[in-house]
């Protein structure tokens, strides 16, 4: 029975406010950043994993506190969310939530709403069917 | 071997994944592997291991036209599953963390700990 080897692909960024990241491979996370007014579109690609979570814990809380009132997670390129990627929007969410702003989901893939739905956090963080309704609402 | 570092553990996931697609499993099977692979190798590695660099996680896997079969071992002292709070409670809703267990018994078919709490055996049928 073969065993696991021991070799690490997962992108861990250094989150220090660099807000773009190339994804290379889909298994790797991708920012995309686009600032409307005091909104903030992010979309999100590939993989939030245990490798990715911090990275992504650390990008969110850097424009939670950039003067933004709302940050819409386009999750329609997001294949897999863990619960340590789910940490990281929790971690988010109570970041800008203590600024008086809010997160908002669009798009999620059927396998990531599931995710949602199976822990309860689709009673926390609001689905929109569109991006004109999350940044109109 | 894999070592307590979080993203180590992609390599044997990858192995896995492979393995699980070679054998044609649906995709909703596929994702479901995936997921409770990794909350067990998170756990492992934070809640086992404690990051220590100096203990690895071993995972195993056997892979059919029936089934898979994967067990994950950590070197750490173990815990008991039974006494970890439900994260669906509204009181632990905005726990960062917590979830783990509870994906792993949510999406595979059985989940199974050994005595000390150090390894689980976690099945997912071919339906």
């Amino acid at each position: 029975m073969p065993c696991g080897e021991a070799r690490s692909q997962a992108v861990c960024g250094e989150g220090t406010g660099t807000l773009a990241v190339a994804s290379k491979s889909a298994n790797q996370l991708g920012l995309d950043v686009q600032r409307t007014g005091t909104a903030v579109v992010v979309r999100v690609r590939g993989s939030a994993g245990m490798g990715e979570a911090g990275y992504l814990k650390d990008q969110l809380e850097y424009l939670a506190e950039s003067d933004v009132r709302v940050i819409v997670l386009d999750l329609a390129d997001l294949s897999f969310i863990s619960s340590a990627g789910l940490g990281a929007l929790l971690s988010a969410r109570a970041r800008i939530g203590s600024l008086g702003g809010q997160i908002r989901l669009v798009h999620p893939q059927p396998f990531v709403r599931q995710i949602l739905e199976v822990t309860h956090l689709n009673q926390l963080f609001v689905i929109f069917p569109n991006l004109d309704d999350a940044l109109g609402a | 071997m894999i070592p307590s570092r979080l993203g180590a553990a992609q390599g044997a996931e990858n192995k896995l994944l492979e393995e699980v697609a070679r054998h044609a499993y649906s995709e909703a099977s596929a994702f479901a592997v995936k997921l409770a692979v990794e909350e067990a190798l998170n756990n492992a590695i934070k809640h086992g291991n404690r990051f220590d660099s100096s203990k690895t996680i071993d995972l195993t896997f056997r892979v059919n036209s029936a089934e898979i079969a994967v067990t994950i071992t950590d070197q750490g002292s173990g815990f008991d599953p039974e006494v970890v709070p439900d994260p669906t409670a509204e009181e632990n809703l905005v726990k960062p963390t917590g979830r783990g267990i509870m994906l792993m018994r949510a999406y595979m078919d059985e989940v199974h700990f050994n005595d000390r709490g150090n390894q689980v055996r976690m099945v997912k049928r071919n339906t």
